[in-house]
């Protein structure tokens, strides 16, 4: 289970998270939404222990991770895998250092181990035959499955989506939202998406919350999110440009 | 106004030094604490000192020849010309390798460094590492950093025998010095304290090519403009520190 409390993180003069409340439970696939720019992907990277809270916690698992030294917090990153935005591949390595490169850093499995489960792991997304290609030769959408593949090199229990289906076409992105829940099903993996598409974000989640002036200000299943009352909430999801948000 | 920009520019230079000094401390820290990159040091010491023979062997010949040339010149005044070995072998050694090797290499490779890791934190490839369990300082840095230090040192006994060799010719076809005297003189001008010295200043530029371009890599925010400043300010820095270190050195060697 992940347990934030109280966090805040501003810079400079931007208070993008005030005292931030939110409990993820084991197994569930919570998708956060909110307007770009409104710090989703901070709190995903603060999750992730990349970025640090200026005040309150992240317990994952019982685990406070602010309390870790950094050597420990690099042990504990191995249990989450993030995919990021831009899939943030290395450009120097070829699609088989980048899938493997936790584990060809933090194990001491020999290299043809280390391809064959590259080569498992960018099955399960979808990809075979690529392995020695360069991410500069990939299109899009293939780089977010080699974004993906990564994340689950090392079989992770959470995953963290930063933005899975920005920038891909609408079919693209229908194919990375149902790669998305096959790694849930299959996998059986706690799941944190934020994005601000509601298509990715009704057919992924079994919970959305919605983050609004640093706050999660109401959460609920996709039927009840689509049906809700709150006029933010309502604003943001009917794409209306009149309401509390712009006012 | 011109108080307010002053003054935000020397929070700037506080800033910036005490950044590069963090920087610093925490390469050593991890250099001394975990195993070295090998293969990725290696590949640095390809890019940084292999790469720069080209550029640093034509800088060498030329400023050999030219310093040739100016102090045959002076010396001619006094019928002295045979004294221009010994010029050039000291300029060489103690100034002008070092600098000018340090200089050309800060250009080429220090831009580099900034660019490429620039790039890195603007597309969230360093967020990435971390989020793989690595540290960026141990992958990123510490390999540049002792390719720096020791691949300058090399470069700059290159440019030192290059600069020598540059006045060789120039003395030797062009003013009529003999190969014999010109080379003895060289010899004999030599102290191990000359030499010492230059390569001295060169371990201390090589690692501050490293760790500027390495700083503003990290520092760099918003997109490609971002990585275009990163660079620049990279160059400038790390020109900017070789010239004062260098003073700060040659008068420390001088009167000690």
């Amino acid at each position: 289970m992940i347990q934030i409390k109280g966090l805040h993180k501003s810079f400079g003069a931007n208070h993008v998270l005030r005292s931030l409340d939110l409990e993820i439970q084991t197994g569930e696939a919570l998708v956060i939404i909110g307007r770009s720019g409104c710090g989703k992907s901070v709190l995903l990277k603060q999750i992730m222990g990349i970025m640090e809270p200026d005040e309150g916690t992240i317990t994952i698992d019982g685990v406070d991770i602010s309390s870790l030294s950094p050597r420990e917090l690099d042990q504990f990153r191995l249990k989450l895998g993030m995919l990021f935005q831009g899939a943030a591949l290395f450009d120097s390595l070829n699609v088989r250092e980048n899938v493997g490169f936790s584990l060809y850093e933090h194990t001491s499995l020999p290299p043809e181990v280390i391809v064959e489960k590259v080569r498992e792991k960018l099955g399960l997304v979808g990809l075979e035959g690529i392995d020695e290609m360069m991410p500069s030769a990939l299109s899009g959408g293939m780089k977010k499955r080699v974004g993906l593949a990564r994340a689950i090199a090392n079989d992770p229990k959470i995953i963290l989506y930063d933005e899975p289906t920005t920038g891909l076409d609408p079919i693209m992105a229908d194919g990375i939202n149902e790669l998305i829940l096959r790694m849930h099903e299959k996998l059986r993996v706690t799941s944190v998406t934020v994005t601000h598409d509601l298509k990715s974000a009704y057919k992924i989640a079994n919970r959305i919350a919605m983050l609004y002036n640093g706050k999660i200000i109401g959460s609920g299943t996709p039927k009840e999110i689509e049906n809700t009352d709150h006029p933010v909430i309502r604003q943001f999801i009917t794409g209306s440009s009149t309401g509390p948000i712009t006012e | 106004m011109w108080l307010a920009r002053l003054g935000s520019h020397s929070m700037d230079l506080a800033y910036n030094t005490g950044g590069i000094v963090l920087l610093l401390r925490d390469a050593l820290t991890t250099l001394f604490t975990t195993p070295l990159r090998w293969h990725s040091t290696l590949d640095q010491m390809n890019r940084i000192g292999v790469t720069s023979l080209p550029l640093v062997f034509l800088t060498a010949l030329f400023t050999g020849m030219v310093l040739s040339l100016q102090s045959a010149y002076q010396l001619r005044l006094f019928a002295a010309e045979q004294f221009t070995s010994d010029l050039v072998a000291l300029s060489m050694t103690r100034e002008l390798g070092p600098v000018l090797t340090a200089m050309v290499v800060a250009g080429r490779v220090g831009a580099s460094i900034a660019a490429e890791i620039g790039t890195m934190k603007v597309t969230e490839q360093i967020d990435a590492l971390r989020a793989l369990a690595t540290d960026p300082v141990r992958y990123l840095v510490v390999p540049r950093l002792v390719a720096g230090f020791f691949m300058l040192f090399f470069l700059t006994i290159y440019a030192d025998c290059i600069g020598m060799l540059g006045g060789y010719f120039v003395a030797v076809f062009k003013l009529g010095i003999s190969s014999h005297q010109y080379i003895k003189r060289s010899i004999d001008i030599l102290m191990i304290k000359d030499v010492m010295t230059g390569l001295a200043k060169a371990f201390i530029f090589g690692t501050v090519i490293s760790i500027v371009g390495c700083y503003f890599g990290f520092r760099t925010e918003g997109g490609a403009e971002g990585v275009g400043r990163s660079t620049t300010l990279a160059v400038v820095a790390a020109l900017i520190l070789i010239i004062a270190l260098d003073c700060f050195f040659t008068a420390l060697f001088y009167f000690f």
